[in-house]
Parts: structure tokens; C-alpha cells; sequence
């Protein structure tokens, strides 16, 4: 029975063959298929009876390697998250602005002080008064801007939450989803290796949201849970709850509850500090952002806006004023409550008494705030106090900036010098976060398909088909050999 | 697991294509520099530390407002100077004449010089009155007002205070307490308290709080209507109290002289001081822009340089882009 042996022998040779041929092609076909694990064909020596007869496919393995996905997902999270910041501190510091930007705060208050000495070499012109009112506003204006600019992007980072959430979710029963089919699939010995793929690509979409641990359960089946600790899914997927708002102002945080906190099965859960079992990853990222760098942001622009308003209205600047009444800054048009800091920044305007855009009038600036009528036209008294007011060293209330005496200029350089150092802090990690990221990334990716290999595998296969094929031929024509006997 | 040698397609196509936009990223910047010749990020360049980039900033813009204020207090000053001297030099004038005309007998000795000093007197009042850029120069803070009434109410005002008097030293008498009187000479006075100094340049004031309420200047315009006011017909048919009277004007605005110099240089010394501050606050001007263009200017060699290098290297990358994409196997079978 030798002969026959040999017959079925090269066809199980023909069967393995066009079966490699068909996993070459795939992996031709995937070359640039993100998440697509290489396969491979393992061959064995079929035995029958105790004597080889021919090969067998055992089957097609996917070849990935777990601890490096492990490793990227990882760095993913952690550039995630340092991008995420940093993106925001650049944002921070343009809205701020170098002294070289005419919109900057640094060049307004500059302005502010040029046309207030200016007024006060020549008091008698309207022209220079009106010129010195309008910086002031532009100043204020300078502070509105900024402060909504901030409250803009602390907007965006929750309806950012709210949308990372939702992607979360639905991944998450996705994978569940997909662990069912493999579990099924698996049981009945089918190639499960594109549902594998698969479910990598969609763990590997959430792993820049949150640090992933991937474990691995029986039959095929994945738990995730955070590198904190938190489960996301095991057997069964967790649900995140989060409630994004349309607008944000700078009264509203997550610990005055006018912003909403992130819940994982219906409890809540920390968003940031140590205990947080979401730490390190772009979700946590834009919790910070919404919660700590534009809240911190806020407080520095509210502080600046305090000194202003503290400054101009200081006892004995302007005699016309009774001490309690407004100064030349006003919160909203009332008085400042030190109290109510936070937000003064989006409020702070020129006092309408001097302001000809709010029925007020620019000579009050040179007769005192509280002048009913126009007093004498070359009095620059109050002027160059004014001047002097904005250039004068005075301590810093405000605990966010660290004790010191400034003149206004000093402390909008602060401000700037504040963010900028923060947002080079920030761009340092992210560019090492990245570092890593890129590194590991481009690891995996060198694993993944190499056409050059592929091709040269299909000359073997191609060789061996041929080789397969003789071997039938031949045993075909001795068969026949045999008949015609 | 079959052990591989190969490498995958996707991570050559990923390190071509993070290095071509690194470079592009790189270029742009690097363009940017050369031609701004400014750092392209700021904060980078100072170290996070804006407090002396933002400090020169200040400073260069109040310097430029220190400069509107030196060149209006130039003006200003020249304007006021140039009042004081039409003034200085009208009495210098009429004191000659008085001490030529005196001893010579009847009105005809007096007689110029009376003509002269109420010429002086108003050209000393229309000097006082003068207006610079709408601004009455010697009315202090009430620069919109006039600063005195016109020569000829001043003398109407001073001959109805001396009427009555007959001698030489009633006449001066009435004439002192009309200038003392604040119902008199300062109610006359349009102007109010003297200008605040103006800032010329960082912890600098300039003094230029001359008023027509000065001594000095009240000194010289009694001298100078005293002898105006005999050619209004006081102490008429008295020649000898007339005499009297202007030899006594004579000397009081000799005395007054020297209080109008006196002036005149203290003028004098702010124009100076005014034109020294501006000379300074532009060095400091200069200093300070070359201070900046150290702190945030880029060195313009070292991006052209840079430029040059980053041009080679993409090049080259796009050899090697082009040179490996041929690389296949593909290609040969």
C-alpha cells in the first residue's frame, strides 16, 4: 500500500501548500492594516499508523506579541495624557500673550501706562483722557478675553469627557461582544484570528483614554481592566456615566458640583490625584485640564484683575472718591468683594463714570471720579498719581501668586512667566512621553508584515506546489505502469 | 511561534514618514527664525522667564511716552521763555529811558519814557497772556482761562484805585495794595495754582509751575503800570511828584530785574534739564533695543546654517524614500 501512501502523501503536501499560499496572501493584503497580526502556518509530519504519511496543517497562528502591545498601549496613555496638557498650556500662555503681541496683557498694561503719562503731561486734551479710558477698557477687555478664553477651553475638555465616555462605552460592550463570537468560535474550531484583530483595533482605539492592562481568560477571552486597578470589563463590560454642559463659567467646578464628575457603574470615582484609578491616560488629562490648569489659569488672571481693582481704588489716590466707592476698575460695575475673587476676570470693567462708551466722561480721569463738572483743565494731579499708582510695588493678595511686592507690570510678566515655564515643563514630558510612544510603536509595527519575507515564502511555497505536484504525477504514471501490466 | 528575521512594511513607512515631518516641522521653524529673526518660541529662548523681556518691553514703551512729554515740555518751556524775555527786555529798555529823562525839568524830560512804559506794560500783559497749543502758558492750572486782562482794564482798574491821591508816595501806596489786594491784582489773575511737574523721564519732573502770580513778574508789571498810568493823567500839574514817582518805578524795577532774571534762569535750567532728560531717554532707548534684540533675536548665521543642514537632510530622505519604495522584492520576481 505504499504506493497509495505516497499518493495521499503528496496531497496532503498540495493541501498545505495552497493553505500557505493562502495566509501569504492575506498577509500581502494586510500589510497596512493597523492591529493586523501576522499569520503563519504551523506544519507538523502527519503519523498514521506509527509511519509518517504526508504533512498536517495544524493550524494558523497569529503572531503578536502581547508584552510589547502591552508596553505601547501603556505609552499611548501617558502621551495621550501629556499631550493633552500640554496642548492646553500652549493654548494658556498664547491667550496670555508675549510682551511683543499688541494683544498681549503684558503690552495693554504697557499702554495703559503710556496714555495715562501721557494725559498727564497735557491734561487739557480730551483727545489724550479719551485715549487713556480706552486703554484702561482695552485692559479690562484684555482680562474678559482671556478668562472666557479659558472657560472656552475648559468647555471643550468636558464635552472632550463626554465624548472619550461615550467612545469608552461602546468599546468596552464591543469587546464584550467580540469575546462572546471568539468564546463560540473557539468551542467550534474555527480560525478566530480576524476576530482577534479586530478586537485588538477597537482595545487599542481606547487605550490613549485610559492605561490598559490586558489579561487574558480562558478560551480566547480578554479582561481590561486600568492600570490603577479600576475593571472595565470582565465578562462583563462596566458602564461610565458622565454628564457634559453646554457652557462653563469660572464659578463652576467639580467640587461646587456645577460640573459633572465621572461614575464607573453607577459609583463615583476619583478623576485625578494618586487614588485615582483612572491616572495616566488622555481621559485623566482633560480632567485635569478642566479641574486643575485652567482652574489654576483662572485664579492667576483673577488675581491680576484683583490687583487692578485694589490698586485704583486705593485710599488717597483720588480725593473726589469716599472711601467704599468704586475705583477706576470695578467688578461688573459694583464694588469688589474680596470674597467673590474667582471670575473677577470675566467681570472687571472701567468705571462708567469715566467711560464716554458707557455715559460716563474721559475728564473725570483727570478731576477725579467723583467730580460732578469739569474742574481745572491743566491739573495733572491725579494723573500722574494714577501713573504712579500702576508703576508702585504693592504686595500680591492673591495666595495663587507666591508673596511679593509687584508693580502691575511685574505681576502680568509673572502671569506670562508662570504659564510659559508650566507649558515648557509640560512640552518636555510630552516629548519624552512620545519618545516612548513612537519607539514602542515602531517595535510593533516591525513585527507586523513584511511583504519581502512574504514573497520569498511564496517562492518556497511555489517550489514545494511544484515539488507536491511531481511526486503525484510520478506516482500516477507508476500507478499506471502497474495497470498496463 | 516561527522565529522571523523580517521586518515589517509599516514601521520603514512609519520612521520615513516621522522623520519627513520632523524635518518639515523643523524647516518651518527654522524659516521662521531667519526670517523674523526672532525665536520662533519665545518662551524657550528666555527660559520660561518673561520678567526682563517683558520689563524692556515696558520700559521702551514708557520711553516712548517720555518722549511725547520732553518734546511738549520743550516747546513749552521755549514758549515761556521767550514771554519772559520780551518782558525782561521791554523794562531793561524803560529803565534806561527813565534814568535818561529824569532830572530834566517839565513833562517833556518824562515824557518817552511815560510813552514806552505803556507800551512795555502791554506788551508785558500780551506776553503773560500767551497761548501755546490752546494753553494759556503762565495761567498755572486753569490753562483754558486768560490769564490777566488786557493792559488797558488793568491801568482803568489801577486808576480808579489811585484817584484821589496827591502825592507821589499816595499814588504808590494805592497802587502796591491794589497789587497785594486779592480783590485787586489776583482777582484780575484768570489763572489758578501752579502745573504739576511733568514726568521726563524715570523718577525725573520737570518744574514748569510759572504763573503770572509769580514775585518776580508781579514786581515788574507795578513798575512797569506806575509809569504807565502817568500817561493816563495821574498826578497831572505835579511835576515834581511825577518825577518822584517814576524815578521811584525806576528803581523798583531795577530791583525787580534781578528777580526776572532770576527766572529766566530757573526756565532756562529746565529747558536744559528737559533737553538733557532727551538726550538720555534716547540712549536709554537705544540701550534697551539692543538689550531685547539679545534677549529674544535669533542669530541669523545659526539658522542659515541650520537651514543649510536641514535642506541636505531632507534630500536625502527623500533619496532614501524614493531608493527603498524600489527595494521590494516584488520588483525582481
Amino acid at each position: 500500500m505504499s504506493i497509495s501512501s505516497a499518493l495521499s502523501s503528496a496531497l496532503t503536501g498540495l493541501k498545505a501548500t495552497s493553505r500557505q499560499a493562502e495566509v501569504v496572501a492575506s498577509n500581502v493584503a494586510n500589510a497596512s492594516t493597523p492591529g493586523y497580526g501576522r499569520r503563519g502556518v504551523s506544519l507538523s509530519a502527519s503519523v498514521l499508523g506509527g509511519t509518517g504519511q504526508g504533512v498536517m496543517v495544524r493550524g494558523v497562528t497569529r503572531q503578536i506579541d502581547q508584552f510589547l502591545i502591552n508596553d505601547r498601549r501603556g505609552a499611548q496613555a501617558s502621551a495621550g495624557e501629556r499631550d493633552t496638557r500640554a496642548s492646553f498650556l500652549r493654548q494658556m500662555e498664547g491667550i496670555v500673550g508675549q510682551p511683543s503681541d499688541p494683544a498681549s496683557l503684558s503690552a495693554r498694561v504697557a499702554a495703559l501706562d503710556r496714555a495715562l503719562m501721557e494725559a498727564a503731561s497735557r491734561p487739557e486734551s480730551g483727545a489724550r483722557l479719551t485715549t487713556a479710558v480706552d486703554a484702561a477698557r482695552q485692559l479690562a477687555f484684555g482680562l474678559n478675553g482671556a478668562s472666557n478664553a479659558i472657560q472656552d477651553a475648559r468647555a471643550r475638555a468636558d464635552g472632550a469627557i463626554g465624548k472619550a465616555v461615550g467612545d469608552l462605552n461602546s468599546a468596552l460592550s464591543q469587546v464584550q461582544v467580540l469575546n462572546t463570537q471568539i468564546r463560540s468560535s473557539t468551542g467550534a474550531g474555527q480560525d478566530i484570528s480576524a476576530l482577534l484583530d479586530q478586537r485588538q483595533q477597537i482595545v487599542d482605539r481606547i487605550s490613549g483614554l485610559v492605561p490598559l492592562r490586558e489579561v487574558a481568560r480562558d478560551n480566547n477571552q480578554i479582561a481590561l481592566m486600568t492600570t490603577g486597578g479600576a475593571v472595565l470589563l470582565d465578562g462583563q463590560a462596566s458602564q461610565f456615566g458622565f454628564t457634559a454642559v453646554n457652557t462653563v463659567v469660572p464659578e463652576m467646578t467639580l467640587a461646587s458640583g456645577g460640573l459633572s464628575g465621572l461614575t464607573l457603574n453607577g459609583r463615583p470615582m476619583a478623576t485625578s490625584g494618586e487614588a485615582s484609578l483612572l491616572r495616566g491616560g488622555q481621559l485623566a488629562g482633560l480632567f485635569a485640564v478642566r479641574d486643575d490648569l485652567a482652574v489654576t489659569g483662572q485664579a492667576r488672571l483673577d488675581g491680576m484683575a484683583r490687583d487692578m481693582v485694589e490698586r485704583f481704588s486705593a485710599l488717597g489716590l483720588d480725593l473726589t472718591v469716599a472711601p467704599g466707592d468704586l475705583g477706576l476698575f470695578t467688578d461688573a460695575g459694583a464694588a469688589f468683594d474680596p470674597l467673590d475673587e474667582v471670575g473677577l476676570s470675566a467681570r472687571i470693567a472701567v468705571n462708567a463714570m469715566v467711560d464716554p462708551q458707557a455715559g460716563g466722561a474721559a475728564f473725570r480721569l483727570r478731576d477725579g471720579l467723583g467730580a460732578v463738572s469739569p474742574g481745572a483743565t491743566g491739573n495733572s494731579a491725579l494723573l500722574v498719581a494714577l501713573t504712579d499708582a500702576l508703576s508702585t510695588a504693592r504686595p500680591t493678595v492673591s495666595s495663587v501668586f507666591p508673596a511679593a511686592n509687584r508693580s502691575l507690570a511685574g505681576l502680568t510678566a509673572d502671569l506670562l512667566s508662570a504659564s510659559s515655564s508650566e507649558r515648557l515643563n509640560a512640552e518636555t514630558e510630552e516629548a519624552f512621553t512620545s519618545a516612548r510612544f513612537v519607539a514602542l510603536d515602531e517595535m510593533e509595527k516591525a513585527g507586523g508584515v513584511d511583504t519581502d519575507q512574504e514573497l520569498q515564502s511564496l517562492l518556497v511555497i511555489e517550489k514545494a506546489y511544484a515539488a507536491n505536484a511531481k511526486v503525484l504525477k510520478t506516482v500516477d504514471d507508476m500507478l499506471n505502469t502497474l495497470l498496463g501490466l | 511561534m516561527i522565529s522571523r528575521v523580517g521586518s515589517g512594511d509599516a514601521a520603514l513607512n512609519a520612521l520615513l514618514s516621522r522623520q519627513s515631518g520632523g524635518l518639515r516641522e523643523e524647516i518651518i521653524r527654522t524659516s521662521k527664525e531667519m526670517t523674523t529673526g526672532l525665536h520662533a518660541d519665545m518662551g524657550k529662548a528666555v527660559g520660561g522667564d518673561f520678567s526682563a523681556l517683558a520689563a524692556v518691553d515696558h520700559s521702551l514703551a514708557r520711553l516712548k511716552g517720555y518722549g511725547a512729554n520732553t518734546a511738549e515740555a520743550g516747546l513749552f518751556a521755549g514758549v515761556m521763555q521767550t514771554a519772559l524775555a520780551v518782558i525782561s527786555d521791554g523794562t531793561e529798555g524803560l529803565v534806561g529811558s527813565i534814568l535818561q529823562g529824569s532830572g530834566l525839568t517839565g513833562s517833556i524830560g518824562l515824557g518817552p519814557a511815560v510813552t514806552e512804559a505803556g507800551r512795555v506794560f502791554s506788551s508785558a500783559v500780551g506776553a503773560l497772556n500767551t497761548r501755546f497749543s490752546d494753553r494759556s502758558v503762565f495761567s498755572g492750572v486753569n490753562s483754558d482761562a486768560q490769564t490777566l486782562p488786557s493792559a488797558g482794564d488793568i491801568l482803568t482798574a489801577l486808576e480808579s484805585a489811585t484817584a484821589g491821591a496827591t502825592t507821589a508816595a499816595d499814588v504808590q501806596t494805592a497802587i502796591d495794595s491794589w497789587f497785594s489786594d486779592p480783590l485787586g491784582y489776583a482777582a484780575a489773575y484768570g489763572g489758578g495754582g501752579p502745573r504739576a511737574p511733568v514726568q521726563l523721564a524715570p523718577g525725573e519732573t520737570s518744574d514748569l509751575s510759572v504763573t503770572a502770580m509769580d514775585p518776580a513778574l508781579i514786581d515788574t508789571l507795578k513798575g512797569l503800570a506806575t509809569v504807565a498810568l502817568l500817561g493816563r493823567g495821574v498826578l497831572a500839574g505835579q511835576p515834581a511828584e511825577r518825577e518822584a514817582l517814576a524815578q521811584g518805578a525806576g528803581a523798583a524795577l531795577l530791583a525787580a530785574g534781578g528777580g526776572l532774571t532770576h527766572l529766566m534762569e530757573r526756565v532756562g535750567s529746565t529747558q536744559a534739564q528737559i533737553a538733557e532728560a532727551e538726550t538720555r531717554n534716547t540712549a536709554e532707548d537705544s540701550a534697551l533695543s539692543i538689550l531685547r534684540v539679545g534677549i529674544v533675536g535669533a542669530d541669523p548665521f545659526d539658522a542659515a546654517t541650520k537651514l543649510q543642514d536641514l535642506q541636505t537632510r531632507l534630500e536625502a530622505l527623500y533619496l532614501i524614500t524614493a531608493r527603498v519604495s524600489r527595494l521590494s522584492l516584488a520588483e525582481y520576481i
